[in-house]
Formats: C-alpha cells, sequence, structure tokens
C-alpha cells in the first residue's frame, strides 16, 4: 500500500526538492548568520565568525533611541490599519465581481484593478505627489468644489497614515482578489442551485454559501498577514515621506534605514530585523492556533 | 474538505512561504558570496606590476598590459546618461579607450542607479566581497581601514602616479590627500574636486523684474522685495495670481535648489562646523542667526512667496515650477543654468526666459560667505585582493592627462564625452576613476570671459576649449548650448565663483574629520531632528520659538558630546 502511493507520489516529490533546497540556501542559512550578527559589534573583514560579541547591546540601543516609542507604535499602528483594510477591502470586491455575470465586464475590471500591482512605489509616489496636491490635485479641486477647504495629505500628520493605508489598499487589493475569485470558482456550482430551489436571494446565496466557501482561504490570509504587523511598509513610506510627517510616518523600517545603510552599523540593522522577525513569529503562532480554535481549520 | 480544495491551499502555501523568505533575508544581507571571495582570496595578494619585471630597466609605468588584464569595481549608473546604440554600462567607448590603450579590461561586479549607490557600497563591504577597487564615503573608508579590508597605497602611489598626478592630488596644498591617510599611511585616493561646486549663486528671472519695474538686488531686502513682488503683482501677466518669489525643495540644505545661500545672507550655516568667536568649534544649525533666517522663511510662506508644497518635491519636482513660469527665484550651483533652467529658457531653439545671475547678497554691511568643505566628495579603495592594484593609478593618471594636457587631443572627448560629443550629459560618469583639479571652476571663471572676449582659444587648456566652442555655438544660434554660455560669459556663474574666491567669500567648514564615536551613534537622528524641526517652522506649523527648544534638545541628545569629540579630534590634529 505504502510502495503504491510512493509509486504514484515520486514525481510530486521529486517537484517540491528545488523548492526546499533553495529556501535552506537563501532563507535559512542566512539565518544563522543574521542571529549571531544581531549579539555581535560585526566587522566584515572577521566575518560572522569572529566578530567580538556584545550581548544585548544591539537590542538595549535600539530601545534606548529617543524615538523609539513613537516609532514603535506607529509601526503597529499602520501596519494593522494595511491588514485589516487589505483582508476586507478584496474579499468584498471578490464578492462583487463574482456576481456580475458578463464575461467580458467582469475580466475588464479585473485587469484594471490589479495594474497597479506592477508599478513601483518610485513611480506612484510622483503620482500620489500631483493627484493629492493641495493646489493642483485633482482630489483637492474635488474638495475644493465642494466648498472646503484643501487638505495637505502628505504633510498633515492627521490625515499621512489614512493616505498610506488608503494608498497601499488601491495598489494591492485588486492583486490580492485573485486569490478569492479563485477560491469562489471552486465552490461547488450545485450549492447555488439548491439555495436557489430553497429561494435564496442573491444576497442570501453569498452570505450562506459564497462566504463560507470562501472561509478557509480567508482564514489563511488572515493568519499569513498577521506576521506583518510590523512591516508597515518601506518603499511606500520612505517615497512618500518628509520632515513633517516623520511623526505619524516615520517606522521601524525607514528608522532602520536611516542608522543601518546611510551610517553603516550593521548590527543594529540585523538586531532590528530579528527582533521584527520574533513578533511576526508570535502573531503567526498566536493567530494560527485561533484560527483552529475557532474556524476549525488547519494546515498540516 | 475537498480534495481539490485542499492541494489548492497547499499550492498557495507554498507560494505564501516563498514570499515570507524572500522578505525575511532583508534584513540581514551578507554571507553571500563568502566562497568567492576566499577563493580569490588563495591569490598572492602581491603589489608586482603585473607582466612588468620591476627590477629590471627603469620602469614605464604607463605601459600597456599585454595580454590585457581585468580589474573590477562597482559602477553608480547615472540616469540621465543618453547611451548610443549598442552602449551600456559594461561596454562603452571610454571603456574601450582604456582596454585599447592601457590594456585594462574594467569590468563592473555590480551597477546600480546612482540613487543606490551608497547602500550598495555598504552592503557589498557586509557581504565581504568587494571588487577590485570602487568609490566609497568617508564613513565607509574609516570601517574598511578599521576592518583592514583595504590596501596601503602609500608605496603604490610613489611608484605609480606620475608627477603630474601627484600634483594634481596635491594641488590645495596637501589638505585633500591628507584626509585620506591613517597614521601616515594612504588608505585610498580622494576623489579631489573644487570646494566650490556646491556653493550657491542666486538666480532671478530678469524679464520679470523688467516687466515690474524692479532693480537687480544689492542687498538681501531688496531679494526679500523681489520676492514679494513676484508672488504679488503678476510678473507672467496672465491676470491670475499663480506665481511664487523663491522655488525651493524638500532639502532645504541641499545644494540645489536649497536654501544655504538664504540662510547665507543672515550669516547662519546650519549642516557646517562654525569657528565662533570663544575659538570653539560649533555646530552652525544651532546658532541664533538660524532663528533669525527661519523666522523670515516663516514670513514668506506666510505671504504666499514660497511654494506651499515645497515638502514634498524633490529638487527635479520642485524645477517643474522654475520651467513653467511659476517662480522667478532658486537658490542653487554654479551649473544649474545647464539643468534645469534651460529645459524652460529654450523653447523651439530659442532663448525665452531671461535669467539673471546674482551674487548672494547679506542682509547687512558684512558680506555673505558660501559654506564650503574640504573638496573631497568620497574616496578610491583598493581591495587587499586584487592583484592589480596598480592599474588602478594607471587609470588614475590617463584621466589626469585627459583633463589637463594642453596640445589639442581628442583625449576630452574621448574620457569626459565619450563618443557623444554633441549631447554630453552625465558621459563623464562612465569613468571608473574621477578626480578634478582643485580650481578647474575659478580657472575657468577667470579665462573664459577673457578668451571670449578676445575671440581666441589659444590661452585655454585643453577642457576648456570645448567649453569655448560651446559658447561660441551659442553665439552663432545654437540656443541649446544655453548652459554653457551662462556658465562662462562675463558674468557667468563659473566667473561669479571666481569673483567669490577674489574677495575671499568662501567659508571652509571647520571639521572634515571622520565621523566621532558619538556621532556615528547620533548624527542621523540629530540629522532628522533639524529637517522636522526647520521645516514645521517654515510651514508654519511650529511658532519660531521651536527653535530654542530644539536647540536644548539638540546638545542633550548627544550634540553637545560630539561638540566635544569634534572639538578634542581639532586639538590633537
Amino acid at each position: 500500500m505504502k510502495a503504491l502511493r510512493w509509486k504514484n507520489q515520486w514525481p510530486l516529490h521529486l517537484m517540491i526538492w528545488p523548492a526546499v533546497a533553495l529556501l535552506f540556501v537563501y532563507s535559512y542559512v542566512p539565518i544563522a548568520g543574521a542571529l549571531f550578527m544581531a549579539f555581535q559589534k560585526f566587522n566584515p573583514a572577521k566575518g560572522v565568525f569572529a566578530s567580538p560579541w556584545v550581548g544585548l547591546d544591539n537590542f538595549r540601543y535600539i530601545f534606548s533611541m529617543p524615538d523609539m516609542g513613537r516609532v514603535l507604535f506607529n509601526t503597529v499602528y499602520i501596519a494593522s490599519m494595511k491588514i485589516v483594510a487589505g483582508l476586507l477591502v478584496p474579499i468584498a470586491f471578490a464578492l462583487m465581481l463574482n456576481e456580475v455575470r458578463v464575461a467580458a465586464v467582469k475580466r475588464t475590471f479585473q485587469t484594471l484593478v490589479y495594474l497597479p500591482h506592477f508599478l513601483s512605489w518610485v513611480i506612484l509616489s510622483g503620482i500620489l505627489i500631483d493627484i493629492l496636491s493641495p493646489s493642483e490635485g485633482i482630489v483637492n479641486k474635488a474638495i475644493a468644489g465642494l466648498g472646503l477647504e484643501p487638505v495637505f495629505f502628505l504633510t498633515d500628520n492627521r490625515w499621512f497614515p489614512f493616505v498610506l493605508v488608503t494608498s497601499d489598499v488601491w495598489k494591492e487589493f485588486g492583486y490580492a482578489t485573485i486569490i478569492y475569485l479563485a477560491a469562489l470558482t471552486s465552490i461547488n456550482p450545485a450549492l447555488y442551485e439548491a439555495a436557489e430551489i430553497d429561494g435564496a436571494s442573491r444576497w442570501k446565496r453569498t452570505l450562506y454559501v459564497s462566504l463560507p466557501g470562501m472561509a478557509p482561504i480567508i482564514v489563511l490570509m488572515a493568519a499569513l498577514s498577521l506576521g506583518n504587523v510590523l512591516n508597515a511598509g518601506f518603499e511606500q513610506i520612505f517615497n512618500l515621506y518628509n520632515a513633517l510627517v516623520y511623526e505619524s510616518g516615520d517606522v521601524i523600517d525607514t528608522l532602520v534605514y536611516r542608522i543601518g545603510l546611510e551610517q553603516a552599523q550593521y548590527s543594529v540593522a540585523t538586531a532590528v530585523g530579528l527582533f521584527k522577525s520574533l513578533v511576526s513569529m508570535f502573531f503567526i503562532v498566536i493567530s494560527y492556533g485561533l484560527a483552529y480554535r475557532f474556524a476549525n481549520y488547519r494546515l498540516f | 474538505m475537498t480534495k481539490a480544495k485542499r492541494t489548492w491551499i497547499a499550492a498557495l502555501l507554498v507560494v505564501a512561504l516563498g514570499t515570507t523568505a524572500a522578505c525575511s533575508d532583508g534584513g540581514g544581507n551578507k554571507s553571500e558570496g563568502q566562497g568567492e571571495a576566499s577563493a580569490s582570496a588563495s591569490q598572492s595578494p602581491g603589489q608586482t606590476g603585473g607582466d612588468q619585471s620591476p627590477d629590471a630597466q627603469p620602469e614605464d609605468i604607463m605601459a600597456k598590459y599585454d595580454p590585457p588584464i581585468e580589474i573590477s569595481t562597482g559602477a553608480s549608473v547615472n540616469p540621465t546618461v543618453v547611451w548610443n546604440p549598442g552602449e551600456s554600462i559594461d561596454k562603452n567607448s571610454v571603456y574601450d579607450n582604456y582596454e585599447q590603450e592601457l590594456g585594462i579590461r574594467v569590468k563592473n561586479k555590480w551597477a546600480v542607479d546612482t540613487s543606490q549607490y551608497d547602500a550598495k557600497v555598504k552592503i557589498t563591504i557586509a557581504s565581504n566581497d568587494l571588487p577590485d577597487f570602487m568609490y566609497v564615503q568617508r564613513a565607509d573608508l574609516d570601517q574598511l581601514v578599521k576592518s583592514d579590508m583595504v590596501m596601503d597605497l602609500t608605496d603604490l602611489y610613489e611608484k605609480y602616479a606620475t608627477p603630474e598626478t601627484k600634483k594634481f592630488l596635491t594641488a590645495d596644498g596637501g589638505a585633500q590627500l591628507d584626509s585620506a591617510k591613517s597614521d601616515g599611511k594612504l588608505m585610498a585616493i580622494p576623489r579631489t574636486d573644487a570646494p566650490y561646486v556646491p556653493a550657491q549663486i542666486l538666480y532671478i528671472r530678469n524679464d520679470w523684474l523688467k516687466k515690474l519695474n524692479l532693480q537687480a538686488p544689492k542687498t538681501m531686502q531688496d531679494v526679500l522685495d523681489i520676492s514679494h513682488a513676484f508672488a504679488t503683482m503678476d510678473p507672467d501677466g496672465n491676470g491670475k495670481a499663480d506665481t511664487i518669489g523663491l522655488s525651493l525643495q524638500k532639502e532645504i540644505l541641499a545644494s540645489d535648489s536649497g536654501l544655504i545661500g538664504y540662510f547665507s545672507s543672515y550669516h547662519a550655516y546650519p549642516g557646517k562646523w562654525i569657528k565662533t568667536a570663544s575659538g570653539q568649534v560649533e555646530y552652525g544649525g544651532i546658532q541664533p542667526e538660524v532663528k533669525t533666517t527661519l523666522k523670515r522663511l516663516q514670513d514668506m510662506f506666510k505671504a504666499g512667496e514660497l511654494d506651499k508644497e515645497f515638502m514634498v518635491k524633490d529638487s527635479s519636482k520642485s524645477a517643474e515650477l522654475l520651467v513653467s513660469d511659476k517662480a522667478g527665484m532658486v537658490y542653487g550651483p554654479f551649473w544649474m543654468p545647464s539643468w534645469p533652467l534651460q529645459g524652460g529658457a529654450v523653447k523651439d531653439g530659442k532663448v525665452v526666459q531671461d535669467w539673471g545671475i546674482y551674487a548672494v547678497p547679506s542682509i547687512d554691511d558684512k558680506p555673505a560667505l558660501q559654506p564650503v568643505d574640504l573638496g573631497v566628495t568620497g574616496y578610491y579603495v583598493i581591495s587587499k585582493k586584487a592583484k592589480h592594484p596598480e592599474a588602478v593609478f594607471k587609470l588614475l593618471n590617463r584621466w589626469v592627462t585627459a583633463l589637463t594636457r594642453n596640445d589639442p587631443t581628442e583625449d576630452v572627448a574621448k574620457y569626459s564625452q565619450g563618443s557623444l560629443k554633441d549631447k554630453p550629459q552625465a558621459y563623464y560618469t562612465l569613468n571608473p576613476v574621477l578626480v578634478y583639479n582643485i580650481g578647474a571652476q575659478l580657472y575657468s571663471g577667470e579665462m573664459m570671459p577673457k578668451a571670449i572676449k578676445a575671440k581666441d582659444p589659444s590661452m585655454l587648456n585643453n577642457e576648456n576649449k570645448i567649453n569655448y566652442e560651446n559658447v561660441m555655438k551659442f553665439e552663432a544660434g545654437d540656443a541649446n548650448q544655453y548652459g554653457a554660455y551662462m556658465a562662462f560669459k562675463e558674468g557667468g556663474s563659473q566667473p561669479l565663483l571666481y569673483e567669490y574666491f577674489q574677495e575671499g567669500r568662501y567659508l571652509t567648514n571647520a571639521y572634515s574629520g571622520p565621523p566621532t564615536a558619538t556621532m556615528a551613534d547620533r548624527w542621523a537622528t540629530l540629522q532628522a531632528k533639524e529637517m522636522e524641526v526647520f521645516t514645521k517652522i517654515i510651514t508654519n506649523g511650529a511658532s519660531v520659538d521651536e527653535f530654542d527648544k530644539y536647540v536644548e534638545q539638540w546638545k542633550t541628545l548627544g550634540g553637545a558630546q560630539i561638540t566635544q569629540e569634534v572639538n578634542d579630534w581639532l586639538q590633537s590634529h
């Protein structure tokens, strides 16, 4: 029996090994170095094996930095808003798109919304600066049309996090939608037919057939995204922020860029990376446990 | 769960894991390339001159390698370079010339966009995988020396630098070359440059002045009045209040479209170390004059004389205001007429905007000084593992000859402008080793107007003969040479730098040593704080008294300690 299974499955095993090897070489081997470096005063010529050990000094240094509290708060705040919005919007959009019956319209919409995903933040930030500009931008022209004062989206600390979250969702929701659409197509059409015969309206069908059918994917995506609770998005913030919004926009990654790369303090940067990974792992483990408990959902 | 669904999730998980894994090594980017590095380490790092035999007859230090050798470097790719068909950063006429003349094949171990170069260098250092030679910043040099990763160049310099090159590198009296020494040993080749390159000049639209019946500015008060008039009196005559006085960018202490010149009018020098009356060296950004200047800027911002959105604009975005007739004034270095001003001034082969070039005026009877640094923009280091370190000196010697030779050869065209004689945008940046003459701007500032007036290029050196030709082209009607014309004409931007020099209007940064211990820890934080507070005050987001709080904070956050360390360093050197 076992031998038979192996006979059937060996091509699959063969296919997964290159991926495992790649992961090991490029992701797990460097982890060893990163672990050491975070507790050392790293000297590139000596390498990770001969650099002097400094214990927890790098971590003490990070948390003694004057702005660290503000930076930590910003990171968690921006990242969690992005996680929530980045989860809800694609689900809603996928459900709506699923109700569109004209295939051409559906495909057109889908293509249009996932296009921004392929633009880099360097380009998008230029576009955003233009469309959010208080004097020339189209958004503020609309606001002025309603008789309101122009809003300084990119230089006002009250608005900046909102802009970050909205623009991030705008860029990524189309792409995330693909996954949920795929999940929807795997729902057995017989369920819809049965519900229709039972007299369920479109809304009820969405509520009692589509959503439960998507639930495992939703839970999985939520569990995975919780690992990003300290990833507020370096590239986006780095390209959009300015001195006036350090207060609400400076996050761990931008701070580390200034300290680690501009000032060449590699060990400090690594220590922050390790700290972020630990927190992320903690959240993934927790969310996975919760998913099992409340949604009876397991991967392994 | 259906089987189909399970397979589906499994596939998704593989994708997700792949993505997280790819992200997770962003933090610790080393250990890559370790193997390669140790392989080349086994080669002897000796200083023998390649295929030459140093003990035989007196050696020709510029002899061609036969067969050709290869040396590696890291390239910074200037995004404005216009490539000829078939050319790239790895294969172009400059590299070809070096290979043909010297038998040196320059190989780029990596090539990144200019804006990412410094970060790439730091990653290269962290991974201990240096190319044979590369260009680094001051802080990197210190780290490389401390980590014992780069070669001591003292003997190589003595042996392989031509007398001409030595003269070139010590033209300032030796301070530039000394800055590359550590314990008396030469650890790098300084990329010398004239310290005057970033010095700011005030550019004002003369056609707007004429239209509003205003005089050229003599004092800073005149500048403020002009700015006010530009913002309120509709200088472009379109009936709309859509113009501002002064254009600036978010990096307020940048050389192009920054405010260094504006600050200097009030004798304030943020970003520089200055000698105070007490003889101590102090940081310019916390002096009381800065507060006065910020107050003026705040007034201008409130009056609508500054771009309401400068805080989010980099220099190219803020340049749009100048090009599109929205702003009539800007502070910038001598090369500003070429970029961005030419973009607005020249339309369809005609000059349509009239920019004036003015010395930065002072608010009182003391002249406004332009703060400048040592004039070394960075350093070329040679890896300990390099097999042909002397080849770097050959490249250097060749480049120096190309720059300074007086007889009419094609050198400048070959090495400075490549095969792109008619559109030489940034083409010189292809050279793997770039050094400049300390007095290049002063020389052309003094000589070019004379030559143009006398219509006689024979008094000029080779480099300036090409500039002369470009000015002649402009005078013959080729508006595309506007930048060259504005830089070299009488009263142009380079003659102005020479005028600053004659009048003693440069103020040298009092500290050009390595980052001190506390600086390495705190400088990034202090600079961020400075930008935040200055920008807030200028944009009227904070009262000008916030400056006093900032000064206190600056001192307690490490500034006082840094000041102490800077003074200690200066005492001991």
